[in-house]
């Protein structure tokens, strides 16, 4: 999603994934499926461990938990079926994200969003107040770039040797 | 001493006692009168039956004779008559015979059967006369002789003779009456003569006995019979005198002894003063014996008297135990009836508890099973939600890439979404619900199988309770029959503890009392200083 596009709201899907909320633009999200066990694919990154079946193609599986583990995310649910899994689509990318819990589009004043203080997750410029608590805007083009043409969190699974 | 030489001779006969009894106690006298008598009696009843008769067969034959004797003259007398059929000479011949005075009839008949002639003709058979009987009854009493007579011409005839017998009967009647007469005559006489005999010879004997009697009555104070004949009944007295004397020292003796002197000893020589002598001595050992015996005796008496005492007491003391025993145990035969009846209303209880259990345990299966169908249900609910839950967010999506006019189908997927989450909580909440169901039918079931078992048990247990109750009714009834046994066992033991007091103190005062009759007895020189022993006090 483009930022510098000005709106007077912005409508964000939230999500939980152990205990951290993120929220995710709901124009890239593509579609919330159940839970479903992804198949691994051998010598995968930590961040990308393998790839699920969503609409005649394989999607990779991005595993926010490894990538919330570099702040202070849990790493105990890592590669575990989680009970919803968010399907979306930056630069003709699709992901497929497990999570715990997703909640229906929320449309968020664009003065409630602020610059990251509270919430640790990377690639998260920006977070809002939810549910109690701050939760982190990921910014899924950055966070595709990062992964998969930057390589810019060295997704590695720390206990693999690295390609 | 009357026992020791026999009972007294009475001289009175009993009628119940045999004749030997009665020879036996008669007097010498009176025996040797009856011994001749009877000697007597006997000669003389020989004579009496055997010389009547003797005279009578000879007189009996003497007429045989004298009637064959005179039909034979007869015969020979009227033979020439017969020859010539002289009936006058015959008759005349016949007539003769009435000198005679006990020839009856005579007639000389023919060959033919015809008389000749007859004396007494009257008189004659119906043989003889030819005609009818004279019925004379008393042909018995007349001899009749029948004798052949031949001529010397050759006739031929038959002389018959009738004799009375009376003349004979009546001199054998006064034959016997004589010998009679003259047998009892002799008779009295030796009787006589033998009662005489017999005084004579008796007398002393009779004296002898008279003193005898008098010594069998304890007087020895009898003067000496001092017999001077040699003959065997002055033997007889000198050695009843010496007898005498020697019974008078063997009294003197007694008497000592009777008065309790048991030193002296019988100077009689003989069996019966060895005898005596040996008497005293067992005596004199007895009395010591006696002695020692009343003093262990009274002692054993007083311990038997404490013993009693006691035991009588012990015998109180159990016989109130065993009543408060029987009273206990009659309690306890009341309580275990109490407890039968109650061990049987347990066990109809354990059983309907049993039948409810089993019943109970039924249904919690069929709840257990509804909760299993409760449990797919609400999963299928949840699946549902859970996917009313995607739908709703998909929907919220779509909603959103709607724009503006997808608004209102936000606001309702919104709301879907919140009813889903709300059914994903309430199912939730009802399968934690039907969990704890499930847990609590489970720990139900398990409680209520092992409230089964426990029902089992309870009634296996009130069914063993039942059998031993019921055992322990009977033992405690026969325990209660043997406590009453034993009660009246203890209650005659009182009793009979208390008979023994009261012999035993009869006893020592019966030992004490020999002890002191006892020590009045000189068994010893010593004792004669102090002729009272100790008696156990």
């Amino acid at each position: 999603m483009d930022e510098a596009t000005p709106s007077a709201t912005r409508k964000l899907i939230p999500a939980r994934i152990d205990e951290t909320w993120l929220t995710f633009d709901a124009d890239l999200v593509q579609e919330i499926t159940a839970g479903r066990a992804w198949m691994p694919v051998p010598r995968a990154s930590a961040l990308v461990p393998g790839v699920v079946a969503w609409r005649g193609r394989a999607v990779a599986v991005l595993d926010l938990a490894a990538l919330a583990e570099a702040g202070p995310g849990r790493r105990e649910a890592r590669g575990q079926p989680r009970h919803r899994t968010v399907i979306a689509e930056s630069s003709d990318c699709f992901l497929a994200m497990p999570v715990d819990v997703v909640h229906e589009v929320q449309d968020v004043d664009l003065a409630r969003v602020r610059a990251r203080e509270a919430s640790a997750f990377p690639h998260a410029p920006t977070e809002v107040e939810m549910f109690g608590t701050f939760a982190a805007i990921v910014d899924l083009p950055s966070l595709v770039r990062a992964v998969f043409e930057e390589g810019a969190l060295g997704g590695h699974d720390p206990e693999e040797p690295s390609r | 001493m009357n026992d020791d030489l026999g009972p007294p001779v009475s001289s009175k006969s009993s009628p119940e006692r045999g004749p030997i009894v009665w020879s036996i106690q008669r007097s010498l006298r009176t025996k040797l009168v009856a011994l001749i008598a009877s000697l007597l009696a006997g000669v003389l009843c020989f004579v009496i039956w055997y010389f009547p008769r003797h005279m009578e067969q000879s007189a009996r034959d003497w007429a045989q004779r004298r009637a064959t004797d005179m039909t034979t003259l007869l015969a020979i007398s009227s033979a020439p008559g017969l020859d010539f059929d002289d009936t006058a000479s015959v008759s005349e011949l016949l007539s003769g015979l009435s000198v005679t005075h006990d020839v009856v009839y005579a007639a000389v008949r023919r060959q033919n059967g015809s008389v000749l002639a007859a004396y007494h003709a009257d008189m004659l058979p119906a043989d003889v006369s030819g005609g009818a009987d004279h019925g004379d009854p008393d042909r018995a009493g007349i001899l009749r002789v029948d004798l052949p007579v031949r001529g010397k011409g050759g006739s031929t005839g038959t002389v018959t003779l009738g004799i009375a017998r009376d003349e004979l009967e009546r001199q054998v009647v006064a034959e016997r009456t004589r010998v009679f007469e003259l047998s009892m005559a002799v008779f009295i006489v030796a009787l006589a003569l033998a009662s005489l005999i017999g005084t004579v010879l008796v007398r002393p004997i009779q004296r002898m006995t008279e003193v005898a009697l008098r010594i069998a009555n304890g007087d020895l104070s009898q003067g000496e019979l001092k017999v001077e004949s040699q003959d065997e009944v002055g033997r007889m007295a000198a050695a009843f005198d010496r007898m005498l004397r020697s019974l008078r020292e063997l009294s003197a003796t007694a008497d000592r002894v009777a008065h309790g002197d048991l030193v002296g000893r019988l100077a009689v020589e003989g069996p019966v003063g060895d005898a005596f002598n040996r008497m005293v001595e067992s005596q004199r050992v007895i009395v010591k014996q006696i002695s020692d015996t009343s003093v262990q005796l009274a002692t054993a008496a007083t311990e038997i008297h404490s013993l009693a005492r006691r035991q009588q007491g012990t015998a109180t003391l159990q016989s109130m135990g065993v009543e408060t025993a029987s009273h206990t145990i009659e309690a306890l035969l009341e309580s275990a009836s109490h407890i039968a009846e109650s061990a049987t209303g347990v066990l109809g209880n354990a059983e309907r508890t049993k039948e409810t259990t089993e019943s109970m345990s039924k249904r919690f299966a069929e709840l257990t099973g509804h909760t299993n169908r409760i449990a797919e249900l609400l999963e299928v609910i949840r699946e549902i939600a859970d996917r009313s839950d995607l739908l709703a967010l998909n929907a919220s999506l779509e909603a959103t890439r709607a724009g503006e006019a997808g608004r209102s189908f936000s606001l309702v997927a919104a709301e879907m979404r919140r009813l889903a989450e709300r059914v994903t909580a309430s199912v939730q909440d009802v399968k934690l619900l039907v969990a704890d169901v499930r847990a609590f039918g489970s720990s139900t079931i398990m409680a209520t199988e092992e409230g089964r078992r426990l029902a089992e048990s309870t009634t296996e247990s009130a069914r063993q309770i039942t059998l031993v109750t019921q055992k322990q009714r009977t033992g405690t009834e026969q325990f209660s029959q043997g406590m009453r046994d034993i009660t009246v066992t203890l209650t005659e033991s009182v009793s009979a503890a208390t008979q023994i007091c009261a012999s035993a103190e009869a006893l020592k005062v019966r030992a004490n009392a020999l002890a002191e009759i006892v020590g009045r007895f000189r068994v010893d020189a010593a004792s004669a200083a102090n002729p009272r022993p100790e008696t156990a006090s």
